[in-house]
Formats: C-alpha cells, sequence, structure tokens
C-alpha cells in the first residue's frame, strides 16, 4: 500500500545527523554558555587558540555522537507493536503495543523546515507513560508511519464500511485563525500572568549572572535597592503607576510574542473520526486528536475576549495530566459559533431547556469568606512588620478588602453544576469565566467527601478523577451530592462506550 | 450507599498494625526530642519550654492511641456487582467509588509488619491520577486475594 517498508528496521533520514548535531550543540551550550565570558574576562595568554582548540575538538566529538546516535537509532513495526532501538554503548529497547499509541503528532522547528524533514512524535496512553520521537524522516514516509500506528488492527468489518462511508466527507477545514483575530487574542491575553513570568525570568537570569559573576550578589542588589529607595517607592504613587505601566507594556508585548510563537496561522482540519490542529511561527506543530480520546474540554475566556467575541478552548487528552503544560492543545480565539460546533462534535452536546443545575450550598461563599479573611490577616501581618503608616495601612486596605469580597461573590455566582442529557457542565471563574463540559462516562473514580464542618452544614465535596486530571464539585447540599454520585456512578458502571 | 450496613469492616487484627505504627511514630519523636535535649543542640530547650513541649508530646501521645479505634472504625469497604467503595477519615470522611469497568489492574502488597498478622493491602489502579486510586489496608490475604480475583474475572469477561 505505501512504498516504505514499516516491518524491516529502518535508519530516520541521514539528515537526522544535523538535527541530532544540532540538539547536542544546544545542550552543550545552554550547560555551558556561563563559562563563555571567562574567555573574554581574564587575559589567559594565546587564549583564542585555546579557546578554539577546545571548541573544535568539542564540535568533533559530539559529530562523532550526532553519527552514532544516527546508526543506532532504528525502528520498525513488528505485528502489534512498534519496535524502536537506540544506542550503542547503552542499548535501549521500547516497544510499544499499537493499540496502546494514543496520537502521533508532527513537530517542525526551524531547521526542520529548512532541510524538508519531519519530526514524529508518539504519545501512548496508560499508567505507566512511555514516549517517543523520531526526530528525522521525510515527510512522506512520516504520513505513512502514522497510517500504519493508527490504524486499529481490531476494527470488525462492519466498522470498515461506515470509515469508508466518512471517507469522503474526509479532510475539511472548519477553522483558520486569521492575523486580525490572532492580534485580538494577544492583546486579551491576560498580561498579569505575563507580568509574573517576566518577573520569575527576570530572577532566575538574574541568578545565572550571579553564578558568572563572581563578588555580585543578585538578590542582595535587589532588596538593597528596594531598602534604599523604600520611602521613595513606597510613598510615592506615581513611581508605583510609573513601575506599573512600564510592567504593563513589557508584558502586553511578551503576551503578543508568546501568542504569536505558539498560535501563528493555527488552523483545524476534520478528518475522519478525529481532527488536527496545526499552529506555530517557526515551529509548526501538528497535533491529531482522535474524539473519543478526548476526556473534556474547557473554555476560557475573560470581559475583554467576552467583549471581542472569542474564548480559549483547552482540550485534554488522556494523559495530559502527565505531559507538559505546553504540549496541550489549545485553540484560541474560538467564536461562539464554532464554539458550539466543537461542543457538538465532540460531547454531542447542545445546550436545551430541560437541562438541570445544581448550585453550591451558601456555605461555599461563607468558607470562601473565611478563607479570604484569613489571607487578608497574612497580608495586613506584612504591612504590620514593614512598618506601613496608617495612612498607607487604611489605603491598602481600602482598596484590597472590597476587591476580594468582589472576587469571592463573583465566583460563587459563576460556580454551578449542570446536566445535560450525557454530559457535565461545570462553571467556574472569578474575573474570567471558566467552563468545562465532560461526557461524565468518562469518569474513573468518583470521591465524596466532607469534613466535619461540612457534615454539620449538610455539605459535602465531590471529585471525580478523569484520565485528565480532576474535576471538582466543592460545597453541594449533601442529597445533591449523593444524587450525582449515583447518577455518575452509574452511568459509568452501565454504559458500553470506552473512555478512551 | 448511605446504608452504612452494606459496608464490611477491615480485620480486627489491623487495629493491632495500626497501634503499633503509632507506637513506633511516637517512640520516634519522643526519642528525637530527648536527643535534642541532651545534646543541648537547641539553645533555651530546658525550663518551661522543655516541660511545655513534653506535655504537648504526652497529649498528642493519648489522643494517637485514643483516636486509632476511631479510625479503625471509620475505614470500611464494600464489594458490590460493579464497583468497590472505600471510605474513611474521621476530619474529613471521604468515600472513593472505582467502578469495575474503569480498573487498569489490582495488586496486593504485603508489608513485613503486615504480614506478621496474615494480613495484606489492596490497590485498584484506574487511569486516573496515580496514588489517587483506592488503597485498602488491613485485609486479610484470603479476601483480599478473593476480592482480586473477583475484580480481574469481571475485567476480563467484558
Amino acid at each position: 500500500m505505501s512504498e516504505f517498508n514499516f516491518d524491516e528496521l529502518s535508519r530516520q533520514s541521514p539528515k537526522g545527523i544535523v538535527i541530532n548535531y544540532g540538539v547536542l550543540l544546544y545542550k552543550l551550550g545552554k550547560s555551558f554558555w556561563i563559562f563563555i565570558p571567562i574567555f573574554f574576562s581574564k587575559s589567559i595568554d594565546n587564549k583564542l587558540t585555546y579557546f578554539i582548540a577546545i571548541l573544535g575538538i568539542l564540535a568533533l566529538v559530539l559529530l562523532i555522537i550526532a553519527v552514532v546516535q544516527f546508526l543506532y537509532f532504528k525502528f520498525k513495526i513488528d505485528g502489534e507493536y512498534f519496535i524502536l532501538n537506540q544506542g550503542m554503548i547503552f542499548k535501549k529497547k521500547t516497544s510499544i503495543p499499537i493499540e496502546r499509541i494514543q496520537s502521533v503528532n508532527f513537530k517542525q522547528n526551524l531547521i526542520h523546515q529548512l532541510i524538508n524533514i519531519t519530526q514524529v512524535e508518539i504519545q501512548t496512553a496508560g499508567a505507566k507513560d512511555v514516549e517517543v520521537s523520531i526526530k528525522a524522516i521525510s515527510r512522506q514516509k512520516a504520513e505513512a508511519l502514522k497510517k500504519r500506528l493508527q490504524s486499529d488492527s481490531r476494527v470488525i468489518v462492519s466498522e470498515d464500511i461506515d470509515e469508508e462511508v466518512q471517507e469522503v466527507i474526509q479532510d475539511e477545514l472548519i477553522y483558520k485563525l486569521s492575523i486580525i483575530e490572532l492580534l485580538k487574542v494577544s492583546f486579551s491575553e491576560n498580561h498579569v500572568r505575563s507580568f509574573f513570568w517576566i518577573i520569575a525570568i527576570v530572577f532566575s537570569f538574574g541568578y545565572q549572572l550571579e553564578d558568572v559573576i563572581g563578588d555580585w550578589n543578585f538578590a542582595d542588589q535587589v532588596i538593597k535597592f528596594v531598602v534604599q529607595n523604600k520611602s521613595a517607592i513606597s510613598g510615592s504613587l506615581m513611581v508605583l503607576g510609573l513601575a506599573f505601566v512600564i510592567g504593563l507594556i513589557i508584558s502586553i508585548i511578551v503576551s503578543f510574542v508568546r501568542v504569536f510563537l505558539r498560535h501563528f496561522e493555527q488552523n483545524v482540519i476534520k478528518r475522519n473520526d478525529g481532527i488536527q490542529v496545526s499552529e506555530g511561527l517557526f515551529t509548526r506543530r501538528e497535533d491529531v486528536l482522535k474524539i473519543k480520546k478526548i476526556q473534556y474540554s474547557v473554555t476560557v475566556t475573560n470581559p475583554i475576549k467576552r467583549k471581542l467575541g472569542i474564548q480559549t478552548v483547552r482540550i485534554r487528552q488522556a494523559g495530559s495530566a502527565k505531559t507538559k503544560k505546553k504540549k496541550l492543545v489549545q485553540l484560541v480565539g474560538v467564536k461562539n459559533e464554532f464554539l458550539a460546533q466543537l461542543n457538538n462534535l465532540f460531547f454531542h452536546y447542545k445546550p436545551s431547556e430541560n437541562s438541570e443545575t445544581f448550585k453550591p450550598s451558601r456555605y461555599y461563599l461563607f468558607r470562601m469568606f473565611v478563607r479570604t479573611f484569613l489571607f487578608l490577616l497574612v497580608v495586613n501581618g506584612f504591612f504590620f512588620i514593614n512598618q506601613f503608616s496608617t495612612m498607607n495601612w487604611i489605603l491598602a486596605n481600602v482598596l484590597i478588602i472590597p476587591f476580594s469580597v468582589f472576587l469571592v461573590i463573583l465566583k460563587f455566582k459563576k460556580t454551578y453544576f449542570n446536566f445535560e442529557n450525557k454530559t457535565l457542565v461545570v462553571g467556574d471563574g472569578k474575573i474570567g469565566t471558566i467552563t468545562t463540559i465532560i461526557e461524565y462516562f468518562k469518569t474513573q473514580n468518583i470521591t465524596y467527601s466532607q469534613s466535619f464542618i461540612q457534615k454539620r452544614r449538610g455539605v459535602a465535596t465531590l471529585k471525580l478523577q478523569t484520565a485528565s486530571g480532576v474535576i471538582k464539585l466543592p460545597c453541594l447540599h449533601q442529597e445533591d451530592a449523593r444524587i450525582i454520585q449515583k447518577r455518575i456512578v452509574s452511568e459509568v458502571e452501565n454504559t458500553t462506550r470506552d473512555w478512551i | 450507599m448511605e446504608d452504612q450496613s452494606q459496608f464490611n469492616s477491615l480485620d480486627g487484627s489491623y487495629y493491632k498494625v495500626m497501634i503499633i505504627k503509632r507506637l513506633l511514630f511516637f517512640l520516634i519523636l519522643v526519642a528525637v526530642f530527648l536527643g535534642l535535649y541532651f545534646m543541648n543542640r537547641i539553645e533555651g530547650l530546658k525550663g518551661l519550654l522543655f516541660y511545655l513541649i513534653a506535655a504537648g508530646l504526652v497529649v498528642l501521645g493519648i489522643l494517637l492511641f485514643v483516636m486509632a479505634g476511631v479510625f479503625f472504625r471509620r475505614k470500611k469497604y464494600r464489594l458490590f456487582d460493579k464497583n468497590l467503595t472505600y471510605q474513611e477519615g474521621v476530619l474529613i470522611h471521604k468515600e472513593t467509588v472505582v467502578p469495575f469497568s474503569r480498573i487498569q489492574h489490582v495488586e496486593i502488597d504485603e508489608g513485613p509488619l503486615e504480614r506478621f498478622f496474615s494480613l495484606a493491602t489492596l490497590s485498584v489502579y484506574t487511569a486516573g491520577d496515580s496514588g489517587k486510586d483506592l488503597k485498602i489496608n488491613g485485609l486479610r490475604l484470603d479476601k483480599a486475594q478473593e476480592i482480586k480475583d473477583f475484580i480481574t474475572n469481571y475485567i476480563k469477561d467484558e
């Protein structure tokens, strides 16, 4: 059926050596960059000669390693298993049952694109996660491999016919993100989060510099600066305001860069029993999601995004609680019509009149107030230690207290649990709105928990464990909690559908 | 699920295991405290402070052993035709239901202390976050094996 034979062990494309080499050089650079200034700072005689000699030897050694890595990296398909052998000295043999393969994804960074090859990532689901990546094969071979790995050998004949019918409507582009949409997405990102991101990066960079420059203590400098200018900083609202504006501008720029790098030209193609999402500016990612493997989706929006009529949809697959966050598939700039289409496609979900909605007990509100109060006590303790003037202290509290109360009330209002046919919709959020949709037969196990305080108030919390993290239904009336628990357990026990 | 009569208690000798474990924990705590005291590692660990901490330890010890019974009695399991349910906790009462159809595998472990009382721990794994699945301590080994076989057969038949 294809020109590629996967039954025999085969190597990657020879171009893979370039990729291996690139990765090795990158790793070397990453772990040794702090030594680079040494070559420029100290006056060693003939330092240039040493420098070039060491660099040359290292480059040569790495080249040999890259070639060896390439020569000993072989894979094949053996019956029901995908086999991967690697390593010369430390041999490693991986064999993955094909039916356990969850998705086969393509990735191309700038180098891949330049030399026209593809990286293939094979994700599996299960208790012990294995992940395999083939760094460099040609696009055609990658496609052929994907076809082999994702064709389910266990399909029954009747389903085969079904699939042929579906072939007709194969490969339909259902979504494309335009540049203008992308600008909207960037503009409406959570810039506060970007702000903390920047602070984290600045600090970690500062600490790295500290290693290089011996008697320079980054943290001390920062603290000294803050202490010396304490009166100026805390006294003048001007300075604070200015810092805030500058921070915000930098954050917005960072958000723009981040969104553009990651989501540039995002598009969604519907094919057979799944969707394919591709995106990225320099590094193109291509993720294939099989619909029945989707565990649930989380839709996030905030007031600005709502004004612009867009939202972000995070798709949670089995196992993605364990895999890194950057591997999560996120559709950005989703409009209402497309969201409805997605919900229908993923969960056959359509809102209707006869759905049943539960709200958390008022105890939930009470508990959040108590927790906020404790938090404010700590904050005020901090003010006290820092000897805030009475004026500042009152000012800070006048700002913080109503804002906290406002957030708590918002959260209480936005929390609900809605049963619509066989789907559960969970509402959450403070300023943003977070909506989780799950077909609840995909629950793995369910925990009903009740603290002694909750017991007195007749309230209980439910936790649904899924193959992709926990969904929490906090502080329900205990009668409601029992109804929901029974409903979900009986659905899980009696459904004929597979959770994966 | 509210009907408590359907739930089984753990084997009585697991109470002894709990007491021994708590005793060990308490002895280690006391040893650390006395060690610190005699080696004078902590400035000011004498006089009033010493007696305060000692009193605290005594109270903690009494609580540990008095409460052991309540904790033991709260641990209950129920094997239903299509799920396994486990309850535990005093301050926070928890009830976890694991439908058989979601179970990936079942494991039986015997620690040295448990083996002495011919007890075993039954762990049930689903595809949810690991470590948050079901774990029942203090079953008689044959009982644990029986439950394991029951579940394994159910999964096979599916």
